[in-house]
């Protein structure tokens, strides 16, 4: 990105990181958003950022959802490490309570998507290794499944049953007491 | 050619997504993971990776979850499981069976056949998962017994596989039995890789063993109770030595004492009620050198149990070393579990008939569904 405006908005351009989608798309992102994915923070200290990081995995409607979680938690953790200097304890603790529920809220709100949203999201989390997006859509999976049948669970999640008969059989006879 | 299929609606989760979904699943909840294990081949797979139940024990805390107990009913009765947890075994009456032990989900069974009194010669090893069981072959013939089967022999089960218990209920095992005789005490190890007892190990005392007691398993070895709280027989599976240890206990204890893993599972101790209270002792090094125990900790019952439970001291009839939970019948014939952690009191069970004379708690490492 070409820019010509004063040192603070040069400092602040060069630690800009572009992410291309597989549809190649581009997004423009401040290295501390980028960073909370760990493969692209692995490739920005290799100094394989350059040219913008190509994301082949990932489409760029759930890129937008990786990045728009990323910006937020990102802010979540400029905080923790900013506030106690320039807060009391009593003050921080206040602030800290108040942006946890914020940062909650927004997890939940962030979750109320279709399942194979959901299932895109967490192997977009998977590759880019972002450790809480990764917990954040996996405990919903496993919290999702609580009390269901094998047969609602793969309907959910539109999950084709490949056990034959006889695999099926022995788990039902090996766990009858789970099935009950 | 045939056309290629439909693509599908949803992207497939690869095997480490899979595993970070289940890995999520409360451990307390055993048949939500049953269930989520067997949607298809590849969720089935990450379930029976070794990776995974590799984790799963960490995820549980350092001891296996307890998901039930063998009650042994009275002399000549019947052993029952009762859950503990929502586990549920499809057979849970054992009638003709004296449960003496069980680990890493296997438990050691005596058949009470033969005039309703436990027999040695004839010993199983189930796994009530799997519904399997070996048939452990007779004691070679001049072992046979003499004194009463009751008070002259006791068995234990462990698994073989030296340190990695994750998933040791499918691999071999070994089964020691301790047997009083004439003018000794003998002891011999099954190995189920080997099929076959081991010769055995005599010390020349004059004990007697009870069979309703359970024996501990501390460092590598096996610690069997003697009648009334007269002592502990050691029997040490690397020497294979048998050794006395007496207890600082002068009165007979009967089942009111039980044996216990102190110190995460590294030292010795034992259990024992008083009155309406409950001492537990670990064994420590004594002045001289030798073997001492010490008195770690007294637990008042009056506060945990109604009152009413109390008027006849409780009998101790077992102990879980991972949950650190013991359990107590009393005179009215109901079972209690105690959390000596959280101080934690259940009822378990409530038996009109036959008293429970002991408790066998069954836990498990493995994850239930699941196999190679």
């Amino acid at each position: 990105m070409a820019s010509a405006g004063s040192g603070d908005e040069k400092a602040a351009a060069a630690a800009m990181i572009t992410l291309i989608s597989s549809d190649n798309e581009k997004f423009e992102v401040t290295e501390a958003t980028a960073t909370l994915s760990q493969t692209i923070r692995h490739m920005i200290e290799d100094g394989c950022t350059d040219g913008g990081v190509p994301l082949p995995n990932v489409t760029s409607k759930i890129l937008a959802r990786v990045i728009e979680y990323c910006k937020k938690h990102a802010t979540a953790a400029a905080g923790e490490e900013g506030s106690s200097s320039s807060f009391s304890d009593a003050a921080f603790l206040e602030v800290d309570r108040a942006f946890l529920e914020e940062l909650e809220e927004f997890d939940d709100a962030f979750l109320e998507v279709d399942r194979a949203t959901l299932f895109d999201l967490i192997l977009a989390a998977n590759y880019l290794d972002i450790k809480g997006l990764l917990n954040l859509t996996c405990q919903k999976v496993a919290d999702s499944v609580k009390g269901k049948t094998p047969e609602q669970i793969r309907e959910m999640y539109n999950i084709v049953n490949d056990l034959t008969p006889e695999e099926e059989a022995e788990i039902r006879r090996e766990t009858q007491w789970a099935f009950e | 050619m045939a056309p290629p299929p439909p693509p599908p609606m949803m992207p497939a989760l690869v095997d480490d997504v899979i595993e970070e979904v289940l890995t999520r699943i409360p451990p307390d909840d055993l048949a939500r993971l049953v269930r989520a294990s067997c949607l298809c081949k590849a969720w089935r797979r990450v379930a029976c990776d070794s990776l995974f139940r590799a984790r799963f024990p960490e995820l549980l805390g350092p001891a296996p979850p307890l998901l039930g107990v063998i009650c042994n009913l009275g002399v000549g009765g019947a052993a029952r499981f009762v859950p503990t947890s929502p586990f549920r075994l499809s057979r849970p009456d054992l009638t003709g069976w004296l449960a003496l032990d069980a680990r890493h989900g296997r438990v050691l069974l005596a058949s009470l056949a033969q005039g309703r009194v436990p027999v040695p010669g004839r010993v199983v090893v189930w796994d009530p998962v799997a519904a399997e069981r070996v048939d452990l072959p007779p004691l070679p013939r001049h072992l046979e017994l003499q004194a009463s089967p009751w008070s002259s022999w006791n068995a234990a089960v462990l698994c073989a596989t030296a340190r990695d218990h994750l998933d040791c209920r499918r691999g071999p095992f070994l089964a020691a039995l301790v047997a009083v005789n004439a003018d000794s005490v003998f002891a011999l190890l099954y190995s189920s890789a080997a099929a076959g007892w081991s010769p055995p190990t005599y010390l020349f005392e004059p004990v007697d063993l009870d069979c309703s007691a359970r024996s501990v398993l501390v460092d590598n070895a096996v610690y069997f109770m003697l009648q009334r709280g007269a002592g502990i027989l050691e029997y040490d599976l690397s020497s294979r030595e048998l050794a006395v240890i007496h207890l600082p206990l002068h009165d007979e204890y009967g089942r009111r004492i039980a044996l216990m893993t102190v110190e995460g599972g590294n030292g010795l101790g034992f259990a024992v009620v008083q009155s309406s209270r409950l001492h537990l002792w670990s064994r420590v090094s004594g002045p001289d050198g030798g073997p001492g125990w010490t008195r770690t900790r007294v637990i008042e019952l009056n506060t945990l149990l109604p009152a009413a439970a109390l008027t006849i001291t409780p009998y101790l009839v077992g102990f879980d070393n991972g949950s650190g939970i013991c359990f107590l019948r009393m005179f009215n014939g109901m079972l209690f579990s105690v959390d000596l952690k959280s101080g934690q009191v259940k009822k378990v069970h409530e038996n009109h008939g036959c008293a429970i004379s002991s408790v066998v708690p069954y836990t498990s490492f493995c994850t239930p569904g699941v196999q190679h």
